[in-house]
C-alpha cells in the first residue's frame, strides 16, 4: 500500500482551487472546467486505486500513519503533520471524492449561466481540501483545522450569492453555529493535553482507558458530540442548515447533505474507543439524534420550499446517524452514511434539474403536473424517494433497518429510540412522497410555471443516473443473513461489530415495510388521488365535528390521529420551538451582547476625567479583590 | 559596564539622533529622503546585532540591563514594528514637513521598548517605558492641523501621566519592601515571604499590575485608547497597538514572571481578572464600531486581554505562549492597520468600515490580506492567530485557571461578530457611491508591507516549530537569571 497517494489526493483539489483563484482574469470556461472537474476525478481514482491497494493488504496491517514532519514541539507535547490512511478514511475518501466528482460534473452545466464561474469552482475544490483535510488528519489538531476550514469553505458557498441579503444572513449564521462547535472541539483538545499529553489519535485511544478518569472521559465526549452536533445540524443547534438552502444546489448537494454535515457521525466513529467509555456521552448522543429525527421529520411535511424538505430530511437521517453511532452501532451508522450521501445527492441533483428546468422556482406552489415535462428529472427523484423512504431493495432500505435493528437489541433505551425510529420511517415516507406528488403529478399551478421547463443536458444528466443506480442497488454491499462488507471493511477501526439479532431484524422488516407503505399510500391520498384535498383537509381540521359523519371513517380517524396532530405539532415545532424558542435564544444573545457594546459606549464619553476616574476605580477593585483573596 | 552588548540599544538612539539631524542639512534629497534612510539602516542594523546576540547572556551596567535570547528577541519585534511603520508613513501627511521628527521619534520610541526588554532594574523599565510614551505623546499629535490628532495626543498625555504616576508609585512599593531596584535582587529578597506577611507588596502588585495594564490598554485602564487610536495619525496608530503593546507585555514578563515570580500565588488572580475584563470589555464594546481604527483599538484591548493570559500563568509555558501570540498579533495588526492606511489615501474617511465596501472584490490581494488578518485575529485555525490562542488558553488550563480560558474562548466567539462583518462589507458589501476619491496612490513599499504581513501570518504557522523554539529558549532565559 502506497500511503503517499492519499497526500495527492488531498493535494489535487487544492492545487486546482489555488490555480483557479491566482488565474489573473476570469479563465475560459472550458478551462475553469477542466480544473475544476480534473483534480477531483483524478482524486478519485487514486482514491479507487489506493482502496483496491488496501483490499490487498492483511486486515491488520490496513492501518498507516504517512507521517511527513513534526510541526510543533512543547515539552512533551508533539503535533505532527501527519495522514492516517486506514479502513474509515478510505471509505470517507470514495465517499467525498466519488459523490464530489459526480457533483462537479453536474455544476458545469448547472452553474453555466452564472458569472462567477470559476470562484464557484475554487471554492467547491477547496471545501473538497477541507473534507479530505478533517478525514485524513491523524491527530485532534488537524481535524480541528479540518473542521475549522469546511466551515468556512461551508460560509463562502453558503453566501456565494451575495447580493442576496438572506444568503449573507444564511453564510453567517451557519458559520457563527460552526464555531460554536469549534470551540468545544478544541476546550476537548485541551482535556486531552493535559490529562493524556499527546493528541495522537492512536496514541489517546490506547491511553485513554487507564488515562482518562470517568469525568474527563464524559466531559471530552461531551464537548466533541458538541463539535459534531454542530456541524452536522442536530437539535438544538439545527438551525443553520435549512438556512444554508441558500447557497447553489450543487453546494447543497455535496456539503449541506452529502458529505460535510455527516462529519459529525464520522466524528464519532472515529473517537468510538472514548465514547465506549463514556456510557452518558454516548445516552446523550443517542437521545439527540432520536430526538432530532423525529423533529425534523415532522417539520419536513409543512415545507413549501423543496429544498427546505429536503434540508429537514437531512438532519431526519443524520438524526438517524447519530443515533446508532450512540448506541454503538458505528458500522451501521458508516453505512447509512454512505447510502444517505447516494440518494441524498441524487435527491438534491434531481430537483436541482427542476429548479434549473423553472430558471430558479423552488416553491411548491409553482411546480406540480412536471412529470409531463421532465421525465428524467421524474424518475431520479422517484428512485430517491424510494431509497430514502425505505421501500424494500433500495439503498435506504438496508441501511436504515440495520440501525433500527440494532436499536432493537441495544437494551431499554434502545427500544424506545426503535420506536422513535420506525415511527419516523413513516412520517419520512409521507413527506417524501407528498414532495414527489406535489412536485411531478396533478395539475400545473394556477398561472403556469413562469417559464417552460426545460429538460437538462448530459452533464447534469448523467451524475443523477449513476446516483440513481447507487441509490436503488448500492445497499446489497451488506445483506443480513447474507454478508456484511461494511462490517468486515471497519473492522480494523471499529473492531468487531455484532450483528442484529433475526427477532430485532424480522421485527423491524415487517414495522419499517407497514410504516412506510402507511405513509406513502397516505401521502398519494392526500396529495394525489384529488389535488383540491389537501386544501379541503386543511379546511376540515378545524370543522372537525363535520368530519366525523364523513363516511371515510377511517381516513378520518387516520387523520385526526395521525395527520393532524403531526401536522399541528409540526407547525407548533416549527412556530413555537424554532423561531420562538431557538432563534429566540440566539437572538436573545446577539441583543445582549449589543445591549451592553451600547452601554460600554455611553461610558466611552471622551473625557479625561471618566477615564482617569476609571482607572482609579480599577486600582481601588483590584485592590480589594486582592485584599479579599489574601484574607480569605 | 559591557557597553558592547548594548550596541542595539545604542545604534537605534545614534539612529534617531543623525535621523533628525539629516532635516538640517542643504541638500534638497537628503532633507527629503536622508531621514527615512538613516532610520531604515539604523533599524536594519540593529535587528543584524540583536541576532549577533542571539545565545548569549550577558549583563551589562551591573545587572541593570540583560542581553538575553528574551530581550534579542524582543528586539526583533520593536524593529519590525518600527520598520513597517515607517515604510507605511511615507508620504503620510504628518510626517510630510517634518520628516526628521517623525522618524527620529519613532526610533527614540523603538529605543525606549529595547530598554524595557532588557530591563534588568525597576529604573531602567521605567526610564524606558517613559522614553517610549514622550516620544508617542509627540507623535499621536503630529498632524498639528486636525483638532482630533491634538486631542489625541493630549489625552494620551494626561491620562499617561496619571498611568505613569500609578506605575512609579507601584515600583515604589516594591523598593520600600525588598531595599532594592534589581529585579534579580527582588527575586532572592521575596522568596519565602507571602503577601499576606508584606502588606507593601501587596500595594506594589496591585499598582504595578494597573500601570503596567495601562500601557497594554486592559481594561478597565483602556479608556484612552479608542479616542487615542482614532485621532492619531493611523501609521502611528498601527505602532502604538504593535510595538508599544509588545513593550508592556514584556515589562509584565520581566516583572512578574522573572521577578516576582516566588510570589507568584498572589498575582495570578489579579491578571487573570484584567485579562478576563479586557477580553470582556474590548470584544462586546467592537461590536458596535462603525470606525476601523476604534474597531481596531477595543480589538487590541481584547488582545491584550489574550496576551496577558500567558502571564497569569505565571509559568515558562505561559511565556512562551505570549511571545509567540505577540509575534502573531505583530504581523496580524500590521496588515489590517497598513489595508486601513491604503484605503485612507484613496478615499476621503477611508477609515470607517464603510469605506471598505466591496474593496476586497476590486484589490483581490489587499481583500486576501484583510481576510488573512481578520481571522487570523479571530483565532481561525490553522493560522497563527489559532496557534497562539491555542497555546495561551493551554497554558491557563495548566495553570488551573480553566475559567480564564473559557473566557477567553467565549470571547473569540463574539470577536467573530466583528471580524466577519469587516469581512462581509469587504468581501460582500456594495461599493458606495458617496466614497469621495482622494487619489492619494500608496507608494509601493506600503504594498510591500501589506503583503508581507499576510505572508508572515500564515509563515509563522506553518513555521511553527523553529518559532515557537526561539519563543521557548526567550522564555527560559526570563528566569534563568
Amino acid at each position: 500500500m502506497e500511503p503517499a497517494l492519499a497526500w495527492i489526493v488531498l493535494g489535487l483539489p487544492l492545487l486546482g482551487a489555488a490555480t483557479l483563484a491566482a488565474w489573473p482574469s476570469e479563465p475560459p470556461r472550458s478551462m475553469t472546467r477542466v480544473l475544476g472537474v480534473g483534480p477531483m476525478v483524478v482524486s478519485f481514482l487514486l482514491t479507487a486505486w489506493l482502496y483496491v491497494q488496501m483490499l490487498g493488504e492483511n486486515s491488520d496491517d490496513r492501518l498507516v500513519v504517512s507521517r511527513v514532519w513534526e510541526w510543533i514541539e512543547i515539552g512533551d507535547l508533539s503535533i505532527d503533520v501527519a495522514l492516517q490512511v486506514d479502513p474509515l478514511s478510505v471509505m470517507m475518501m470514495l465517499v467525498v471524492t466519488g459523490v464530489g466528482s459526480l457533483i462537479f460534473i453536474y455544476s458545469t452545466e448547472y452553474m453555466e449561466h452564472d458569472r462567477d464561474y470559476r470562484r464557484f469552482f475554487a471554492e467547491m475544490g477547496f471545501f473538497v481540501f477541507s473534507m479530505l483535510l478533517l478525514v485524513l488528519a491523524a491527530n485532534f489538531l488537524f481535524l480541528i483545522v479540518g473542521w475549522a476550514l469546511v466551515g468556512l469553505a461551508s460560509y463562502l458557498l453558503i453566501g456565494f450569492y451575495y447580493e442576496k441579503p438572506p444568503a449573507v444572513a444564511a453564510a453567517k449564521k451557519a458559520f457563527i453555529i460552526n464555531v460554536i462547535g469549534d470551540l468545544a472541539m478544541v476546550i476537548a483538545a485541551f482535556i486531552l493535553v493535559v490529562e493524556l499529553g499527546t493528541l495522537n489519535y492512536l496514541l489517546v485511544f490506547e491511553a485513554a482507558p487507564d488515562g482518562l478518569g470517568r469525568g474527563a472521559v464524559e466531559a471530552v465526549t461531551i464537548l466533541l458530540f458538541v463539535g459534531a452536533a454542530a456541524k452536522s445540524a442536530q437539535v438544538p443547534l439545527h438551525t443553520w442548515l435549512p438556512d444554508a438552502m441558500e447557497g447553489p444546489t450543487p453546494v447543497s448537494a455535496l456539503i449541506h447533505a452529502a458529505t460535510m454535515v455527516t462529519a459529525g457521525v464520522y466524528l464519532i466513529v472515529r473517537t468510538h474507543e472514548l465514547y465506549e467509555l463514556a456510557p452518558y456521552a454516548s445516552d446523550l448522543v443517542a437521545i439527540t439524534g432520536a430526538v432530532t429525527l423525529f423533529l425534523a421529520a415532522t417539520i419536513a411535511t409543512v415545507q413549501v420550499d423543496v429544498k427546505r424538505v429536503l434540508a429537514w430530511s437531512t438532519i431526519s437521517q443524520i438524526g438517524y446517524m447519530i443515533m446508532a453511532a450512540g448506541l454503538g452501532a458505528y458500522g451501521a451508522a458508516m453505512y447509512h452514511l454512505m447510502t444517505h450521501a447516494f440518494f441524498k445527492a441524487l435527491l438534491f441533483l434531481s430537483i436541482g434539474m427542476v429548479i434549473h428546468g423553472l430558471a430558479g422556482a423552488q416553491s411548491l406552489d409553482r411546480m406540480g403536473g412536471l412529470g409531463r415535462h421532465l421525465k428524467f428529472a421524474y424518475v431520479a427523484t422517484a428512485i430517491g424517494v424510494l431509497a430514502i423512504s425505505g421501500v424494500p431493495g433500495t439503498a435506504g432500505f438496508f441501511s436504515k433497518d440495520e440501525i433500527l435493528a440494532s436499536a432493537w437489541d441495544a437494551g431499554d433505551l434502545g427500544r424506545v429510540l426503535w420506536l422513535v425510529g420506525a415511527l419516523a420511517a413513516g412520517i419520512t415516507a409521507f413527506y417524501m412522497f407528498r414532495l414527489l406528488f406535489r412536485t411531478f403529478s396533478g395539475p400545473e399551478p394556477e398561472g403556469g410555471y413562469g417559464v417552460h421547463p426545460q429538460p437538462s443536458r448530459w452533464p447534469m444528466a448523467a451524475p443523477v443516473a449513476v446516483l440513481a443506480v447507487l441509490s436503488l442497488w448500492g445497499g446489497w454491499i451488506q445483506v443480513p443473513r447474507g454478508w456484511t462488507w461494511i462490517i468486515d471493511w471497519l473492522e480494523p477501526v471499529i473492531g468487531r461489530e455484532s450483528i442484529p439479532g433475526q427477532q430485532a431484524e424480522l421485527v423491524t422488516l415487517a414495522t419499517s415495510i407497514a410504516v412506510v407503505a402507511i405513509g406513502a399510500a397516505a401521502a398519494w391520498w392526500i396529495f394525489a388521488v384529488d389535488p383540491a384535498r389537501p386544501k379541503r383537509l386543511a379546511g376540515r381540521l378545524v370543522a372537525t365535528r363535520r368530519l366525523l359523519e364523513d363516511q371515510f371513517r377511517f381516513d378520518h380517524v387516520y387523520d385526526r390521529a395521525v395527520v393532524g396532530p403531526t401536522r399541528d405539532l409540526a407547525e407548533y415545532l416549527y412556530r413555537r420551538m424554532e423561531s420562538g424558542f431557538v432563534d429566540g435564544l440566539v437572538r436573545g444573545a446577539i441583543s445582549l451582547a449589543r445591549g451592553s457594546a451600547m452601554g460600554l459606549r455611553a461610558a466611552q464619553n471622551g473625557l479625561v476625567r471618566t477615564y482617569v476616574f476609571v482607572m482609579i476605580s480599577g486600582v481601588v477593585g483590584l485592590g480589594a479583590l486582592l485584599a479579599w483573596v489574601v484574607t480569605r | 559596564m559591557n557597553l558592547a552588548a548594548t550596541t542595539p540599544i545604542l545604534i537605534v538612539g545614534a539612529g534617531a539622533t543623525i535621523s533628525l539631524s539629516m532635516g538640517l542639512l542643504p541638500w534638497r534629497f537628503a532633507q527629503r529622503h536622508g531621514p527615512t534612510i538613516v532610520a531604515l539602516v539604523g533599524l536594519l542594523a540593529a535587528a543584524v546585532m540583536s541576532l549577533v546576540f542571539w545565545g548569549d547572556r550577558i549583563e551589562a551596567f551591573d545587572g541593570s540591563l540583560h542581553i538575553d535570547r528574551f530581550s534579542m528577541l524582543l528586539n526583533l519585534i520593536f524593529i519590525t514594528a518600527a520598520i513597517a511603520v515607517i515604510l507605511l508613513s511615507i508620504r503620510e501627511p504628518g510626517a510630510v514637513d517634518r520628516r526628521g521628527e517623525y522618524a527620529s521619534l519613532i526610533l527614540f520610541s523603538t529605543a525606549g521598548m529595547m530598554l524595557v526588554g532588557a530591563a534588568g532594574d525597576l529604573i531602567v523599565l521605567f526610564v524606558g517605558i517613559e522614553l517610549l510614551s514622550v516620544a508617542l505623546y509627540v507623535l499621536a499629535a503630529l498632524e498639528v492641523w486636525r483638532e482630533r490628532s491634538l486631542e489625541s495626543g493630549l489625552k494620551y498625555l494626561i491620562v499617561g501621566a496619571v498611568g505613569s504616576s500609578i506605575l512609579l508609585y507601584g515600583f515604589a512599593l516594591l523598593y520600600g519592601a525588598t531595599g532594592t531596584t534589581r529585579l534579580g535582587e527582588i527575586a532572592e529578597a521575596l522568596s519565602g515571604s507571602t503577601l499576606t506577611g508584606e502588606p507593601l507588596v501587596f500595594g506594589a502588585v496591585v499598582l504595578i499590575v494597573a500601570g503596567l495594564g495601562f500601557k497594554a490598554s486592559a481594561a478597565p485602564f483602556h479608556m484612552w485608547t479608542p479616542d487615542v487610536y482614532e485621532g492619531a495619525p493611523t501609521p502611528i496608530t498601527a505602532f502604538m497597538s504593535t510595538a508599544t503593546k509588545a513593550a508592556a507585555l514584556a515589562a509584565f514578563l520581566r516583572v512578574f514572571t522573572g521577578g516576582l515570580v516566588e510570589i507568584e500565588a498572589d498575582w495570578d488572580l489579579i491578571i487573570g481578572v484584567v485579562a478576563a475584563a479586557a477580553i470582556i470589555v474590548g470584544n462586546i464594546a467592537a461590536l458596535v464600531q462603525d470606525n476601523m481604527k476604534r474597531l481596531l483599538a477595543y480589538s487590541s484591548v481584547a488582545q491584550a486581554g489574550y496576551l496577558l493570559i500567558g502571564v497569569a500563568a505565571g509559568s515558562i509555558q505561559g511565556a512562551e505562549a505570549t511571545l509567540y501570540y505577540l509575534l502573531a498579533y505583530l504581523v496580524m495588526t500590521l496588515a489590517a492597520f497598513a489595508i486601513v492606511i491604503i484605503r485612507e489615501r484613496e478615499v476621503i474617511d477611508g477609515d470607517t468600515v464603510g469605506a471598505l465596501a466591496g474593496y476586497a472584490r476590486r484589490r483581490p490581494v489587499h481583500g486576501a490580506v484583510l481576510t488573512l488578518a481578520m481571522l487570523s485575529l479571530a483565532g481561525f485555525p490553522p493560522l497563527s492567530g489559532f496557534l497562539g490562542k491555542f497555546l495561551l488558553f493551554g497554558s491557563a488550563v495548566e495553570a488551573d485557571m480553566i475559567w480564564l480560558a473559557v473566557i477567553g474562548a467565549i470571547g473569540s466567539i463574539i470577536s467573530l461578530g466583528y471580524y466577519l462583518r469587516v469581512l462581509g462589507v469587504a468581501w460582500f458589501g456594495d461599493r458606495p457611491q458617496s466614497a469621495a476619491e482622494q487619489g492619494l496612490e500608496s507608494p509601493r513599499l506600503a504594498g510591500l508591507v501589506t503583503v508581507a504581513s499576510g505572508l508572515a501570518i500564515v509563515a509563522l504557522a506553518v513555521a511553527a516549530s523553529p518559532v515557537l523554539d526561539a519563543c521557548r529558549s526567550a522564555a527560559e532565559s526570563l528566569l534563568g537569571a
